[in-house]
């Protein structure tokens, strides 16, 4: 089930990713914004959120 | 502009979390970068996965369960010398009336990880409950709020290693100062958030260490600095 599936592809992540992810995706924060949130640097909340979106990928097998 | 700095937003703009000038970089840098397009597809195709799962709200009935229990819910008596007072106990309920607010409002602001949301229009529900939820959170951390040296209150609720830190009657600070969080532990002080000098009032959900004690405010310069350069203007202890 593609449900399931993500579930555990998420859970995967690190915390940093996953908070990252949530933040933006399902609350719609910016970036910036969400490092504000999580009290850490821009530039890391801006490669974790690619990083994370990429293992996601791999996990789920999509796009390729 | 095309730099791997500028590439490493492509992440954040698959996630659709640009604001307008980063967006624009970023997509200027799309103009000349042979292999982003690929590399976006399979992301933007990763998001689309994301909100294509099964909606998680928080129940009704459980954010009825927390007002009802607000509404019951004493406030602190005038802080005493001797701790050990009868509102001991009432205290103890307001925490737990606070943990079970403060809980509620993570589950609807972080949505985290487990459960996921089935479309976007729905994302507009999902805000306006966390922003009802945020408030109700504040409104009871508030209720043990402490006073900060030269105006301000700071209140702290924090459950399972997440604090939920409500400011508010900040004076304003110069254009050049800022309000900075820190989380305390016996180990030292790092930074959790920074607050406009002239925001007045702000809450912030934070993630803690297991060693930390207390949230401290001091006034840093702007952008914030990497530990404490003033003196600590308002501190509250961690509950739970």
């Amino acid at each position: 089930m593609e449900y399931e599936r993500l579930r555990r592809c998420l859970q995967g992540l690190t915390d940093l990713q996953r908070e990252s992810i949530s933040l933006a995706y399902y609350s719609g924060y910016t970036y910036r914004e969400v490092a504000e949130m999580l009290a850490t640097p821009v530039p890391t909340v801006k490669t974790r959120m690619r990083d994370g979106l990429i293992r996601l990928r791999d996990c789920l097998g999509v796009g390729a | 502009m095309t730099s791997p700095e500028a590439h490493t937003l492509i992440g954040a703009y698959a996630l659709d979390a640009l604001d307008e000038a980063d967006r624009a970089r970023l997509e200027s840098h799309l103009g000349d970068c042979p292999g982003c397009a690929a590399e976006l597809r399979e992301l933007r195709a990763v998001a689309t996965t994301m909100g294509g799962a099964v909606p998680m709200t928080p129940p009704a009935s459980l954010r009825a369960a927390v007002l009802r229990e607000i509404e019951g819910t004493a406030q602190l008596p005038p802080r005493l010398a001797d701790r050990r007072s009868r509102g001991q106990r009432r205290a103890t309920f307001l925490a737990i009336a606070a943990g079970a607010a403060a809980v509620v409002a993570f589950a609807a602001l972080g949505v985290v990880g487990a459960e996921t949301i089935s479309q976007r229009h729905q994302l507009a529900d999902v805000r306006a409950q966390a922003a009802d939820l945020e408030t109700v959170a504040s409104e009871v951390a508030a209720q043990s709020a402490r006073p900060m040296a030269g105006g301000g209150r700071i209140a702290v609720v924090s459950v399972a290693g997440r604090a939920f830190v409500d400011v508010r009657e900040l004076p304003d600070l110069p254009a050049n100062r800022v309000y900075q969080l820190w989380a305390a532990s016996p180990k030292g002080v790092e930074s959790a958030g920074i607050v406009a000098g002239n925001a007045g009032r702000a809450h912030r959900l934070v993630t803690l260490s297991k060693e930390a004690t207390a949230v401290k405010v001091t006034i840093e310069p702007a952008g914030g600095s990497k530990q404490p350069t003033s003196a600590v203007i308002g501190s509250a202890p961690l509950s739970g």
